[in-house]
């Protein structure tokens, strides 16, 4: 067990300096402003972190309600179109038609409708991730298979029973792989929709750091963004192990 | 194994004899019809094996009797009492009527034990004290009491089937029935389950058993069912049913299993 744990740690520095080593590596070989070093981007990242945190707050909080409201719309509808032949029949041909469509490009009419804070943002991204979820859930409820079903009816259980014990943990775990890809996606969606609207959060940042042709502010911008993927990535990670433990 | 339920055995036989009657069923899926004027009576403590080719209607007569299919005609009645009716207590009905299925279908997030416990506590409203003591019984007598605090990810297929057997012995049925419970499994782990329902026949359980295994059905029945298209075809001892078939379509069935 603790053998294990050691190991996992070691991974991971040894992924951190690898990655670090790569960046530092780069930066010296294309020797441009558009790339510092490492040290120069801490020593920045460090001079600014005041400046950065309430963007990098503001960020956080799109993402995360949109992750949760895209996920609680999208959960219920998936049962619901996994179970009714006739729902399904209706919504399919609905969903395959617009699941493929690029949520981003509805961005300037939300920008139109909803004006330049949150709300355009937050729309935008939770539809990107509702619809993730929604076909991962529904076809995870599909694969269940039907006899699970009659196993608790033949134990005497109810409807609700069937959906406690049967169908919410067989979809549990889709319901986190959809949120972890999800989160790449959802923070790609939020720096369009930042840097193209507003003067908040970190897609803002980065593209006012950018015009200023401030590299390292730039560079600052750019690592908290990923630090806040990353972040998220490792809370589902690590949810899916505690509430989904059996896998 | 050691058994410790008898009460089935010799207990009332003068109140009435029979487990299970099946009159006269018939049950079609739209145009498809499934079972046709199908009779069966299952006495108390009897061991019956339904035989049949794939899509013979073998399954379908099983789930009808705990109503996971609803007749299309005809009448069912346990313990004398019709679940064919208007108003029959479906979830009453299913208490004393356990079934195992071909695949296990455990709850994949739940122990062993976790897994026997649920209905117990959920149905049957037993205390957790009560709901874990039987479940340890339970699982001492399918062979896994070493396994209690095992996740089904953590067990072979037939260490999972007779968990799944233990969960439905844990409701106290009345009688139970098996719905090809060994056909999913490698042909290794066959026996531990075929094992387990033999102890339980031999302990007088009454039991409806849909199975392609030849060698427990002549060991275990009391009679074996032939079925085929939905209707039965022929029906007797095992003696009389492998030995000495009657109808050619039997022949040819238990001919194309040997």
């Amino acid at each position: 067990m603790k053998r294990d744990f050691l190991r996992k740690i070691g991974g991971y520095v040894f992924a951190v300096v690898f990655i670090v080593a790569g960046w530092w590596l780069t930066a010296i070989v294309l020797n441009s402003p558009a790339l510092p070093t490492p040290a120069e981007t801490i020593r920045v990242l460090a001079g600014n972190v005041d400046v950065l945190v309430p963007y990098f707050w503001t960020s956080a909080y799109r993402v995360v309600v949109s992750l949760l409201v895209g996920t609680l719309l999208a959960v219920p509808i998936a049962q619901v179109c996994a179970h009714s032949r006739t729902l399904d029949a209706l919504f399919a041909p609905v969903l395959y038609l617009l699941y493929p469509i690029p949520k981003v490009v509805l961005l300037p009419i939300l920008l139109v409708l909803l004006g330049l804070a949150d709300a355009p943002k937050i729309v935008l991204i939770s539809l990107t991730v509702f619809f993730q979820v929604l076909v991962a859930v529904r076809d995870a409820v599909r694969a269940v298979p039907e006899s699970a079903e009659l196993a608790v009816r033949a134990l005497g259980g109810s409807a609700w029973d069937e959906y406690r014990h049967v169908a919410l943990p067989s979809t549990l775990p889709a319901v986190f792989t959809s949120l972890r890809i999800g989160v790449g996606t959802a923070i790609a969606v939020l720096f369009i929709a930042e840097a193209m609207a507003g003067s908040t959060g970190l897609g803002y940042f980065i593209m006012q750091s950018w015009s200023m042709v401030n590299y390292p502010r730039m560079f600052a911008g750019i690592i908290a963004m990923a630090l806040l993927g990353v972040v998220l990535y490792a809370v589902f990670d690590l949810l899916e192990r505690s509430l989904a433990r059996w896998r | 194994m050691l058994l410790t339920i008898n009460i089935w055995k010799g207990d009332v036989v003068a109140e009435s004899d029979i487990m299970v009657s099946i009159q006269h069923l018939s049950k079609s899926f739209g145009e498809t019809e499934v079972l046709r004027d199908v009779n069966v009576d299952v006495k108390r403590g009897e061991v019956v094996v339904v035989l049949g080719p794939s899509g013979s209607g073998k399954s379908t007569m099983l789930r009808c009797i705990n109503l996971l299919e609803k007749p299309t005609g005809g009448h069912i009645y346990i313990e004398g009492e019709e679940i064919t009716g208007a108003n029959t207590n479906v979830d009453k009905l299913r208490e004393h009527v356990g079934m195992v299925f071909q695949q296990f279908n455990l709850f994949p997030h739940l122990t062993a034990k976790k897994n026997v416990m649920l209905a117990q506590r959920k149905v049957l409203k037993r205390s957790a004290q009560e709901a874990e003591r039987i479940a340890i019984e339970q699982l001492g007598r399918v062979g896994l009491a070493d396994r209690a605090d095992f996740l089904p990810s953590q067990l072979s297929g037939g260490q999972q089937q007779r968990v799944a057997i233990a969960r439905a012995l844990a409701m106290d049925p009345h009688v139970m029935l098996f719905d090809e419970a060994t056909s999913a499994l490698d042909p290794e782990l066959v026996r531990g389950v075929l094992d387990v329902m033999r102890s339980l026949a031999e302990a007088g359980m009454t039991m409806v058993v849909v199975t392609h295994e030849m060698g427990f059905a002549r060991e275990v029945a009391d009679r074996v069912i032939f079925m085929e298209g939905g209707v039965i075809v022929e029906e007797g001892t095992p003696t009389e049913v492998f030995d000495h078939p009657k109808h050619n379509r039997t022949k040819d069935f238990l001919g194309h299993i040997k």
